[in-house]
């Protein structure tokens, strides 16, 4: 694709921005060719994507505008890199000689207490940033499983949503003001002010891109109090048949007016996967966790289990332990270093994808979709789901899918086993009007289905990735996928 | 035919378990409730290496499977995966394994062990709880049978012993040993337990585990449990500053090389 | 009730175990030692009034146990080393002797009964246990030392001993074993592949560093068995000890808190190594170590410290 040779691309990258900031080890450019979604590949040593040419640090907006000038000048596709934690493909580097632009190195944040505001560079580690934050007792109240790993200029170009969003939103309500580099060079930055109306809302091209229009170098987002002392957990187990009585719990809190921060269903299968320490099996599990000042966590409380006790079905579990689980939940470099080595000792790889739709529908999603994987997937270990963050309109369902990956090359495991299962999900998710992807982003993954998922306002994607990369160099083949 | 039973504990997760937990412990026991439920690494280990062992027994050799546990109703998953994954027969004795004692642990598998009569007992050398390392060898003492730990694989052979590749003092050595004898299994890479299939669970797993009443006769424990404390590891973690690798390199050489023979 | 040490001289690290066992029995009166050697080697150099030696061509368990079995003297409190011949041994005569038995013991004080520590919760904690019965079997923990005092073995008697060697014999994989180390480099999961171990390897040669691994590490297969650091492995006293790319887990980190300064390298700064070191270089543990062997031989001086 690109019109200058592979090596001097390196080359002038060098000239560009130095030559400590351009690498070309071969394992590295291997590992930058791919992101979680081919796990299986990773783990067995191969990749099947091109290997790019390059990967590239920039550290400031004018760097990576000079760099995606000279990327644009000669066709050279760019993928937008920061924490390196996606899992839908968005990361991979479908074309030849692509560069990658990593902007971790841009790790600098300035906390503005007084307008409850923090302005951040695209590199910086939600994790430190948080941790730091929670000292002086403020959150960004943002808090994904990716937390250990991602960093800002991701989290917003993925549309991110942590465990707390049912009472601060996903990253879109977090965040104020934003700037962004386009492909031809133009940086753009948007002011930070609480609200305004000055025609449509602009932040909304720049967050949940994925990279396919423009590369986020700094992003402002809201601050909250952070009063732990105050949490309060509410939990129940209930029969796993009763899982469409579940859903509708989780409706009635939030049609009822409370705004819990974590508001959860778990069914039997992945219910045990977290509580085998107590939990019986075949038991689901619902659980809420009332966040805020005293008082209204307290009345959020008092009203959730106001409301559960005209249920027979639910019995009541102990909030410790609650409190307890609720501490070993994220994913830190030694879990995914432990998962690494299993998956190579055992061939069994577990997958998860995220869902979302209307209260009306979305148990039908959930039923329709575990019998379809159960009874179509050859070779499946364990089906569950759960769901995770809840609306006035609906909720979202994460599906976990583990399969043993049996006479098959590694080269081959996409198709024969990721790529079916996602295509089943999107399937039986369309049909019923929800949305294929509530919170990891289309990737590359299920690009496949945005025509489907967009009807007929695919119209407004594609003509914003025409105004804003008209010449495609933009991680090409996220969002809009490839013509084979 | 030849008999195989494996033995196993399943403990809590504790790589689960903050680090600041273990810093505030007081008391005699730490509350693992909350935690999940996991096999104990030797034992998954030596389930694993019964079903390889199985897979290439040689075709004049019918082997069968068996699992024996200590433990309550939680480890009824876990027997229910075996028979999955073709186990003939999943036991539980019925107790508290945490709270038994390593003298009664082996009495309670050894009379299981009478009655079922296996040719060969495979069972981790130590649970991953930080277990006693105690239980294998009590019980080949009990049943008068030999006993070879740190046992990294085993093959069977036509004439009813087993080759057994263990760790020694002096390295790994290859030993032919008669049955019936204990098999304690030691730290053998790349052993994690295999997975059934769901449609493996709903036709084979489906067999309620077998429980057993426990034999109950008054304890021989050795020791008791007077108090815990957590040990304290604390250094000066200083981190070296820096944007890129490199830097941090050159400042930890530059404020320390020296000083610690480095340069 | 008297004590008798009990040495695996067929261990090559007979030596460390050796001054673990005399740490643990510190105290304590202790007019016996009994020692295994291979045939032909002269009595080891342990301190003691009589010593009881059992000798073969080869170490085979059941011999041995028998000959032990038969040699107990009543009333005796016996410590072992804490070599993996004697964590068998220790508990088969506890059971035969109706006694009770305790591995890798840090501790053993008398207050009218016994008392043992040991560690538990997977060495994160350590625990103080009353002793029920008698006769007593103990084996001694890693890390223990004291130095060996300069009397001899005193009057020696000597059992010979009929063995069957093993089928064969994968000799180890290091010439000398790691407690000697004075510069290590401990290798954990961090470093992620066998190619990166392999490459630790070198580097470690490069600068004259021995390297040990983690059982993480080793559960992967990437290295031998015989690089084990930790409590199952060795417990290494060196000057300077690279914790690369492990967490710091109590099992493998117990064999590296006697090092005199560790430096850890590891991605994530939230690892427990990093509070558990002197000093934290944040990165990719196999860069980083690349780096070092760079600096070092290109002998480049240090820029001076930078303000960030």
């Amino acid at each position: 694709m690109a019109v200058i040779a592979r090596a001097r691309i390196a080359e002038e990258l060098s000239k560009l921005l130095g030559s400590d900031r351009v690498v070309t080890d071969e394992q590295v450019l291997r590992e930058s060719s791919l992101d979680r979604y081919r796990k299986y590949e990773q783990c067995m040593g191969v990749f099947t994507q091109p290997i790019p040419a390059a990967v590239v640090y920039a550290e400031s907006a004018e760097e990576v505008s000079r760099v995606l000038t000279f990327c644009h000048a000669n066709e050279i596709n760019v993928v937008p890199r920061t924490g390196h934690s996606a899992i839908e493909g968005g990361l991979e580097t479908a074309l030849e000689d692509s560069v990658v632009l990593d902007g971790s190195r841009m790790d600098q944040y300035t906390v503005d207490p007084v307008n409850m505001q923090v302005t951040c560079g695209c590199g910086v580690p939600l994790q430190a940033l948080d941790d730091a934050l929670r000292a002086q007792g403020l959150t960004t109240g943002h808090s994904p499983q990716s937390k250990p790993l991602a960093q800002m200029g991701g989290l917003v170009a993925t549309r991110s949503i942590g465990q707390f969003s049912t009472l601060y939103g996903g990253i879109e309500d977090m965040i104020v003001g934003l700037e962004a580099v386009f492909p031809n060079g133009e940086i753009c930055r948007i002011k930070n002010v609480p609200r305004r109306s000055v025609g449509p809302d602009i932040r909304h091209i720049i967050c949940g891109n994925e990279g396919a229009l423009c590369f986020i170098t700094e992003v402002t987002v809201k601050l909250f109090p952070w009063m732990p002392e105050n949490n309060r957990y509410i939990s129940y187990q209930l029969p796993d048949e009763e899982m469409e009585l579940g859903f509708s719990c989780l409706r009635e809190v939030m049609t009822a007016g409370y705004r819990p921060s974590f508001a959860r269903l778990y069914d039997g299968a992945d219910a045990y996967s977290h509580f085998s320490g107590w939990l019986e099996e075949g038991k689901a599990m619902l659980i809420w966790m009332c966040e805020g000042p005293a008082g209204v966590s307290a009345a959020t409380e008092a009203g959730i289990r106001e409301l559960m006790a005209r249920h027979p079905q639910l019995e009541e579990v102990d909030p410790d332990r609650i409190q307890q689980w609720y501490a070993t939940l994220n994913w830190g470099p030694e879990q995914i270093a432990r998962e690494r080595e299993e998956i190579i000792a055992t061939h069994n790889i577990g997958i998860t994808t995220e869902i979302s739709g209307s209260w009306s529908v979305i148990y039908q999603i959930y039923a329709s979709v575990k019998e379809r994987l159960l009874s179509e997937v050859p070779d499946i270990t364990f089906v569950g789901g759960h769901s995770s963050h809840s609306y006035i309109n609906g909720t979202n369902v994460y599906f976990t899918y583990y399969y043993n990956v049996v006479d098959c090359p590694p080269e081959e495991e996409i198709n024969k086993y990721h790529n079916l299962i996602n295509r089943i999900i999107c399937q039986e998710t369309l049909r019923f009007g929800g949305s294929i992807s509530h919170h990891h982003g289309l990737g590359k993954a299920r690009a496949h289905y945005v025509r489907e998922e967009y009807g007929s306002s695919y119209y407004m994607l594609k003509t914003l990735k025409q105004a804003f990369d008209p010449d495609g160099i933009m991680n090409m083949g996220t969002l809009i996928p490839l013509r084979k | 035919m030849m008999l195989l039973l494996g033995c196993f504990k399943v403990v809590p997760d504790l790589d689960r378990v903050p680090g600041k937990v273990w810093r505030k412990v007081s008391g005699t026991a730490v509350d693992t409730d909350y935690l999940p439920r996991i096999i104990s690494f030797q034992d998954e280990s030596a389930l694993e290496l019964m079903l390889r062992c199985a897979d290439r027994a040689p075709d004049d050799l019918r082997t069968e499977l068996e699992a024996l546990t200590l433990g309550d109703r939680r480890c009824d998953p876990f027997l229910k995966n075996l028979y999955a994954l073709g186990f003939a027969r999943a036991m539980r004795i019925e107790g508290s394994a945490a709270a038994v004692c390593p003298e009664d642990t082996a009495a309670e598998l050894a009379a299981v062990c009478r009655d079922r009569r296996p040719d060969l007992i495979v069972t981790g050398c130590q649970s991953s709880d930080g277990g006693s390392g105690l239980v294998p060898l009590f019980l080949a003492e009990t049943l008068g049978i030999p006993c070879v730990t740190q046992v990294l694989d085993f093959t069977l052979l036509s004439d009813g012993r087993v080759e057994v590749r263990h760790q020694g003092d002096e390295g790994i050595a290859v030993r032919r040993v008669r049955t019936p004898c204990v098999l304690a299994v030691g730290n053998a890479a790349c052993t994690y337990l295999r997975f059934p299939t769901v449609k493996a669970k709903l036709s084979l797993g489906r067999q309620p585990a077998t429980v057993l009443p426990p034999v109950g006769e008054e304890t021989m424990a050795g020791l008791r449990l007077q108090s815990l404390r957590g040990p304290d590891r604390k250094r000066a973690g200083v981190v070296m500053e820096g944007d890129t690798a490199e830097e941090r390199v050159r400042r930890f050489l530059a404020r320390y090389g020296k000083e610690w023979g480095l340069l | 009730m008297s004590v008798c040490i009990l040495i695996n001289g067929f261990s090559p690290a007979w030596k460390e175990n050796a001054a673990g066992v005399i740490s643990l029995a510190e105290g304590l009166d202790c007019p016996r030692c009994i020692q295994f050697l291979p045939e032909g080697q002269a009595p080891l150099p342990i301190p003691a009034e009589e010593t009881t030696i059992l000798t073969a061509l080869h170490y085979e368990t059941e011999p041995v146990l028998s000959a032990l079995t038969q040699i107990y003297r009543e009333d005796e409190v016996w410590v072992f080393d804490r070599s993996m011949a004697c964590a068998e041994l220790a508990p088969r005569l506890a059971a035969r002797r109706g006694g009770a038995c305790a591995l890798s013991v840090s501790s053993l004080t008398r207050e009218g009964s016994w008392q043992v520590r040991r560690g538990c919760y997977s060495s994160h904690l350590e625990g103080e246990y009353q002793v029920l019965r008698t006769p007593l079997f103990v084996t001694a923990a890693p890390g223990l030392s004291a130095p060996l005092a300069e009397n001899g073995p005193g009057a020696v008697h000597w059992v010979r001993l009929e063995t069957i060697p093993p089928e064969r014999v994968e000799p180890a994989e290091i010439a000398a074993p790691l407690s000697r180390s004075k510069r290590l480099i401990a290798l954990g999961r961090g470093a992620g592949s066998e190619a990166n171990c392999r490459e630790a390897l070198r580097l470690a040669e490069d600068m004259n560093f021995d390297l040990g691994i983690s059982r993480a590490a080793a559960m992967n297969g990437w290295l031998s068995l015989d690089r084990l650091v930790g409590v199952s492995g060795a417990i290494a006293h060196p000057e300077i000890c690279i914790a690369c790319g492990v967490s710091g887990a109590p099992a493998l980190y117990a064999g590296l808190e006697k090092s005199r300064r560790i430096l850890a390298i590891n991605r994530d700064l939230h690892a427990p190594i990093c509070r558990q070191a002197d000093a934290v270089i944040q990165g990719d543990c196999i860069e980083v170590l690349r780096l070092l062997s760079q600096f070092r031989r290109e002998g480049v001086s240090p820029r001076s410290e930078e303000p960030r």
